[in-house]
């Protein structure tokens, strides 16, 4: 018996065949669901306040999840009170907002609005991205789309922000208002 | 509009390119995760992708080597699929043909893997000679040496297994 070219390309069209099909739509909604959460992240952080890196390049910044990660409790994390917001070391699936701070934010000024969401009866959890962290979604989104801004861009450059899981009714909009009104709080923005 | 038709292109090009990476890797599953990084990228510059000559070739370069990166740490890019003409609730015939190895479909499951994935490329998915090159990060001469040696395996495979 010999294989020609027309037989292996016969064979490999019925081992193809054997094979069980896909659920197209399922995928096909979770590709947009993570492109729509990625672009509104986008969009949204074209309104946040950004810094110029040492080159002068202006950098809008950052962020990308997939809501899927686990809540844990951040060991040494402030003690939560009753009904008030738990820091947790991963960022909360279920985001309802991302306070960005501008990025010479003082530290006193980060930990200002840290025991203002831990105060916080509207606060569910609440996950604080780093420069580091930051600039590690930071790469994710662009280096594939523009490698030179993500070369030029330091970890410092970027914005710092608190990702937030509001409970169940809260008023978002008058917690995005009262977060605005604290020292190097930049913006609001809903994820 | 674009997104329209994106949709359109993914439900006509998924399927296969999950089908065939499942062909070329024995791994179901890494199959469908890189085949669905592959469309997600593509979604997210479908304006410059939509406009490529061959969208689909590009999701495959893209997706073959998602599978390299994932499979960097292992040994399934280098060695036989064997569970790949077993799948899960395959007929008796099938199960049959991987214990006498008489099928052609047994012999290309036992292919080495690097030889599997350039015959699946270049055979199924249906690239050319360069593009099957550009996805392996290789020399077009290498593609096609490495198809010459598949085909001559085969029919060795094949000629031992039935000396008529």
């Amino acid at each position: 018996m010999s294989a020609t070219v027309d037989d292996l390309e016969r064979a490999l069209a019925r081992l193809a065949a054997e094979q069980a099909p896909v659920d197209a739509t399922a995928v096909l909604d979770e590709l947009h669901h993570r492109h729509g959460r990625r672009r509104a992240t986008r969009v949204a952080l074209g309104t946040v306040a950004v810094a110029a890196v040492t080159v002068g390049i202006v950098v809008l910044a950052v962020g990308d999840d997939d809501g899927s990660t686990v809540v844990r409790t951040v060991p040494g994390a402030s003690e939560a009170t009753a009904g008030a917001g738990t820091e947790v070391a991963e960022l909360p699936g279920d985001a309802d907002r991302e306070v960005f701070l501008r990025p010479d934010a003082p530290p006193a000024d980060i930990e200002a609005v840290r025991a203002a969401l831990l105060a916080d009866p509207r606060v569910e959890a609440f996950h604080h991205l780093d420069h580091e962290e930051a600039y590690a979604r930071f790469v994710d989104l662009f280096e594939d789309d523009n490698p030179q801004l993500v070369e030029f861009t330091t970890p410092e450059s970027l914005p710092t922000s608190f990702v937030v899981a509001l409970v169940g009714g809260a008023d978002a909009d008058a917690f995005a208002d009262d977060l605005r009104a604290l020292p190097s709080v930049h913006d609001v923005v809903a994820r | 509009v674009a997104e329209v038709d994106f949709d359109a292109f993914f439900r006509a090009r998924f399927d296969g390119v999950v089908r065939a990476l499942t062909v070329a890797t024995g791994d179901r599953g890494a199959a469908e995760e890189a085949a669905q990084e592959a469309f997600a990228r593509a979604l997210r510059r479908w304006p410059r992708v939509s406009r490529m000559e061959r969208p689909g070739t590009w999701v495959y370069v893209v997706a073959v080597n998602v599978l390299r990166r994932s499979f960097r740490d292992d040994e399934r890019l280098r060695s036989p699929a064997a569970a790949l003409v077993a799948p899960e609730g395959a007929g008796p015939d099938h199960a049959g043909a991987v214990v006498t190895g008489v099928t052609l479909e047994a012999a290309v499951a036992q292919l080495p893997a690097r030889q599997r994935l350039v015959v699946v490329l270049r055979h199924l998915a249906g690239l050319s000679t360069a593009e099957v090159a550009d996805a392996l990060g290789c020399a077009p001469g290498t593609v096609k040496s490495t198809l010459h040696a598949a085909l001559a395996r085969l029919r060795v495979e094949l000629a031992e297994e039935d000396p008529t």
